[in-house]
């Protein structure tokens, strides 16, 4: 017995280790799910190996997809400021446009009120430190009509006069320019003078004014019309300061140029206005 | 004496419970037969008795970390063994194509079993969204996969920790 067992032993373990667990089976000794204590012990022994599969693989997706979160939550942000900026940015150029909309009308009503021939040009360039900068760059030259000499003006007074040009830009010499000279008119009591530049942006000086003139600190001075630069009536200046010396001819003063040419975006060019001055009427209704 | 037959088993059980423990966690609706192969290692590796009983802890273990009623997986396991090792008088153990090739063998031929032991029984077990063919054919690609990185462990294993071959029969006889 033990002999047959012994030769044929391989095949007897095989067929054994199908036909029981199989019986077992079909005899429905146990149901899914039913486990005796060898099956809770093999299950215990391994339940440490499955919770730390578990924790690992759920670890990992909690760093993996909470890292993506962060990402999605870093890109949403930069979006979102990136938006802001841009938003901001529009504002600003909707005020921007708003405000130059408002200075070209001011620019056009002068224009039509002047009643000359005008171009009007933009700033391009001015000199590297503003306040010390006695020329500007406008973005209208020769092929415009502009020529040397051109008076430049905005609505609230005269600019400068245009000193050199080319097909596309003009140079203008500021009021403030120290070679700057502009005859002028003192619209209350039409004492003549000139406005001389000084450098200085926001003073000039009153020159050439008779000692006995009546001038006084508030007086509006327009040009004179004199000098074949200016037509006759522009706003220039307002008197700051008088100083009347008890001798010689003149009495000097201080004036400050009714236009901030710090600041200034467009402005117009009077071209043309020479060859017809003489028939020309003041532009500007003086003492307006 | 029963070296062999301990680490391929505990190898299996645990290759088991791990893929169990994958599956529930990543959400997985399929198996892969991690253990599959180890199944080929002990069919390559081990004697008779030796890959019988290997085979049968590996059944065991499926129906144990699957919820089916233990003794289902068991005989399908070592009958899936006695399949592999009349292969292998034609067919060299070894290799991934091979490896490739039984491991897609042994899972669906373990899906066929147990579609054919419900039918046979007459189970209660619900089985078919496990059983069905789309799912033997899917758990077949995914165990032709996973068989020969599988094989080498185990096969590593062995050649490590165990020197000659058929030590339990050694013991037996």
């Amino acid at each position: 017995m033990f002999s047959i067992f012994r030769r044929y032993r391989e095949l007897l373990v095989v067929s054994a280790l199908i036909a029981l667990p199989l019986l077992l089976f079909l005899a429905g000794t146990k149901e899914a799910g039913e486990r005796g204590v060898v099956d809770k012990a093999v299950i215990t022994v391994f339940s440490p190996i499955q919770k730390a599969v578990t924790w690992t693989v759920h670890g990992a997706q909690d760093i993996w997809f909470g890292y993506l979160y962060l990402v999605g939550v870093r890109e949403e942000n930069k979006e979102l400021r990136a938006e802001i900026l841009q938003l901001r940015s529009l504002a600003l150029q909707a005020d921007e446009v708003m405000l130059e909309n408002e200075r070209l009308r001011e620019l056009v009503d002068f224009k039509e009120r002047l009643g000359l021939e005008t171009v009007p040009a933009g700033i391009i360039a001015i000199g590297a430190v503003p306040a010390f900068s006695r020329s500007i760059r406008v973005g209208k030259g020769v092929g415009d009509g502009i020529s040397l000499g051109d008076p430049v003006i905005t609505p609230k007074g005269v600019v400068g006069r245009v000193v050199a040009a080319g097909p596309g830009w003009a140079d203008v010499m500021l009021l403030s320019d120290p070679n700057s000279a502009v005859p002028v008119v003192s619209s209350r009591t039409r004492t003549r003078a000139t406005v001389r530049g000084t450098g200085d942006m926001t003073t000039a000086v009153l020159d050439h004014a008779a000692r006995t003139d009546d001038l006084s600190e508030g007086d509006l001075l327009v040009t004179s019309g004199t000098g074949g630069i200016f037509p006759r009536g522009l706003p220039v200046a307002e008197v700051q300061e008088i100083r009347r010396r008890p001798h010689g001819m003149f009495q000097r003063g201080e004036v400050s140029p009714l236009v901030d040419l710090t600041r200034l975006e467009e402005v117009l060019v009077l071209v043309d206005y020479r060859e017809d001055q003489e028939d020309m009427p003041p532009v500007v209704k003086e003492g307006s | 004496m029963i070296k062999r037959v301990s680490i391929l088993g505990i190898l299996a059980l645990t290759l088991t419970a791990v893929e169990t423990a994958l599956l529930s966690a990543l959400g997985l609706g399929g198996g892969f037969y991690l253990s599959l192969g180890v199944l080929l290692v002990a069919a390559a590796r081990a004697g008779d008795i030796e890959g019988a009983v290997v085979a049968a802890i590996i059944g065991y273990g499926w129906d144990l970390f699957s919820g089916l009623p233990v003794g289902m997986s068991v005989a399908p396991a070592v009958a899936i063994l006695v399949v592999v090792r009349v292969l292998s008088q034609g067919v060299e153990i070894a290799g991934f194509l091979q490896l490739f090739i039984l491991g897609a063998l042994c899972a669906v031929l373990h899906g066929a079993c147990c579609l054919g032991m419900i039918v046979v029984s007459g189970s209660a077990v619900d089985l078919s969204k496990w059983y069905s063919l789309g799912a033997i054919v899917r758990q077949g690609i995914m165990a032709a996969l996973v068989a020969p990185p599988v094989f080498a462990l185990g096969e590593w294993l062995d050649k490590m920790l165990v020197k000659e071959r058929g030590e339990l029969e050694v013991w037996l006889s």
